[in-house]
């Protein structure tokens, strides 16, 4: 314990303090940040231990990363592309972050200067053809029924878990038809494609999962993140044994705080045994329920908690508008 | 130029537009902000280039929505900057969550009722002094002008503004900013360190 001047021992100092000093310093880092002039900014990186280069160089593999692969020396600022070859172009065997190009077109930086290569910029470039007499429909809607296309292959690769170019198809789908990206159905299945990805990636960095847990910290944002869908029931089923019935628990009472309708359910004795978390809903069920179940999926995402889903699967319809989420096995 | 209500702008071109301008804000901002969360070269640019990669798929509440509030590139990085610090607490909660542990019968055990048992500390005593212990952990790995000035917060009945601090401490504010910006990475170090130990072998 310090002491002040008269050798009395001070009072420590609380951690509602530190909060207090810490967040308020968050809230005004932007501010400060925003009022820095670059020499500062150059210094305080060089301190740090940074390379003059290194805050553009990141931007910019962060954009490569993104990109399609084109000629690095394209000398055009911005050209029109004939949509069918570039997607012949950008194949089908590219990595999954190399195809999220599909929706934030290409930043290419090299030789004499900049050259950005949309992908899809219909408000920028003027529409323009080698053909003087179209026997076409407008592009527009030759784009819609592109993007139709895509999504439907897109359904069908995330039916059968091949993540990466589900999220692509997607992708180059908005870029074609970006009022159809809002549909909430291509919502869903955007989302899911993009948890998909993000499991495997999490896999495949630290290996096998164990000891489950919902934070403290989390628990109560989660329920409060999930407490607008209120009333909106949910079955879940948790898997025997001492890990997953108390890691189950803790999703039961996140769930109950934000007002969910929870059904508590095991499986059957001879049920066969299911491994990590699953969301599904009955097939056929309505916008409000597959949105709850997407939610769902969302904030436990957020809570670090990754579920498998939502998935539509038959029968239980009759028995009203549930979300399902399985607690299986680690 | 700020606008009134918000508009569906693509992230990609205001960072291309800001990358070769002639005094581009975003990068170095964006770097500097992860390099005083992580302390660390790499980790800062892993997750400068997340949030950029995160921002620009778009997915979820990802998606840059300029809300017209302020200048485009000033509202882009401070979502960047979100984003960021999003990636690295999910970092540091996958970390703890997902940990390789052996089992312990004890530990795995299906929890007890919650009351304090006869002669136990209860639950509020317990998180009262898991709170102190954090505290006192992160005034030992501040410098001593550190620690003075989280005094002088601490006596103080109100908020002081940085200025109004520095007078009392006799320094710039400059250096309250950095004093600060330290107690804000000791501060998540420390929740990390927690996390870790709760997510794992106890």
């Amino acid at each position: 314990m310090s002491h002040d001047e008269a050798g009395k021992p001070r009072p420590p100092v609380s951690w509602a303090t530190i909060d207090r000093v810490a967040d308020r310093h968050e809230r005004e880092e932007m501010e400060l940040l925003l009022a820095k002039s670059d020499e500062e900014l150059d210094a305080e990186l060089k301190e740090a231990g940074f390379a003059p280069d290194d805050a553009a160089n990141v931007l910019q593999a962060a954009l490569e990363r993104v990109a399609v692969a084109v000629p690095a020396a394209a000398p055009k600022p911005a050209e029109v592309v004939s949509l069918a070859a570039e997607r012949q172009k950008r194949g089908r065997g590219v990595g999954w972050l190399a195809l999220v190009a599909a929706a934030v077109a290409v930043l290419v930086v090299g030789g004499g200067g900049a050259a950005i290569v949309a992908l899809r910029m219909p408000d920028s470039v003027p529409a323009t053809t080698t053909d003087p007499t179209p026997p076409h429909p407008q592009p527009e809607v030759l784009a819609k029924q592109e993007a139709e296309g895509l999504r439907q292959r897109a359904a069908a690769e995330c039916g059968a878990r091949k993540w990466g170019p589900c999220f692509a198809d997607l992708t180059t789908a908005a870029d074609l038809d970006p009022a159809g990206d809002e549909a909430s159905v291509v919502r869903r299945l955007r989302g899911k494609a993009a948890r998909g990805l993000g499991a495997e990636q999490t896999e495949a960095k630290i290996g096998p999962l164990t000891a489950r847990s919902l934070l403290p910290e989390v628990r109560k944002p989660l329920a409060e993140a999930l407490a607008p869908r209120a009333g909106q029931p949910v079955r879940v089923v948790c898997a025997r044994g001492p890990e997953p019935e108390q890691f189950c628990g803790q999703l039961v009472a996140a769930l109950t705080k934000a007002g969910w309708v929870v059904t508590r359910e095991q499986p059957a004795r001879d049920a066969g045994v299911s491994y990590g978390l699953a969301i599904t809903v009955a097939e056929g069920s309505d916008e409000a329920t597959e949105d709850a179940a997407e939610a769902l999926a969302d904030r436990l995402e957020w809570a670090g908690v990754r579920a498998r889903g939502p998935e539509d699967v038959p029968g239980r319809g009759a028995e009203g508008p549930a979300v399902t989420l399985t607690v299986g096995d680690r | 130029m700020t606008q009134a209500a918000a508009t569906a702008l693509d992230p990609r071109e205001v960072l291309q537009a800001d990358a070769t301008s002639a005094e581009p804000i975003i990068a170095k901002r964006l770097l500097r902000f992860c390099s005083a969360r992580t302390r660390d070269v790499q980790r800062a640019k892993d997750a400068a280039a997340d949030a950029v990669l995160l921002t620009l798929a778009g997915v979820g509440w990802h998606r840059w929505v300029y809300d017209g509030k302020r200048e485009r590139v000033a509202s882009l990085l401070m979502h960047l900057c979100s984003v960021a610090k999003d990636v690295l607490k999910q970092e540091r909660e996958r970390a703890s969550n997902w940990r390789e542990v052996e089992g312990d019968p004890e530990r795995d055990a299906a929890a007890p009722d919650s009351k304090p048992r006869p002669g136990e500390m209860p639950a509020d005593w317990a998180k009262h002094d898991e709170a102190m212990r954090h505290a006192a952990l992160v005034m030992d790995r501040l410098d001593e002008d550190t620690r003075q000035m989280l005094r002088v917060e601490s006596e103080s009945e109100e908020d002081l503004d940085a200025k109004a601090l520095a007078d009392k401490l006799g320094w710039t504010v400059k250096q309250v900013y950095r004093a600060r910006e330290r107690v804000v990475y000791h501060r998540d170090q420390v929740r990390r360190e927690a996390s870790q130990k709760k997510g794992g072998r106890s």
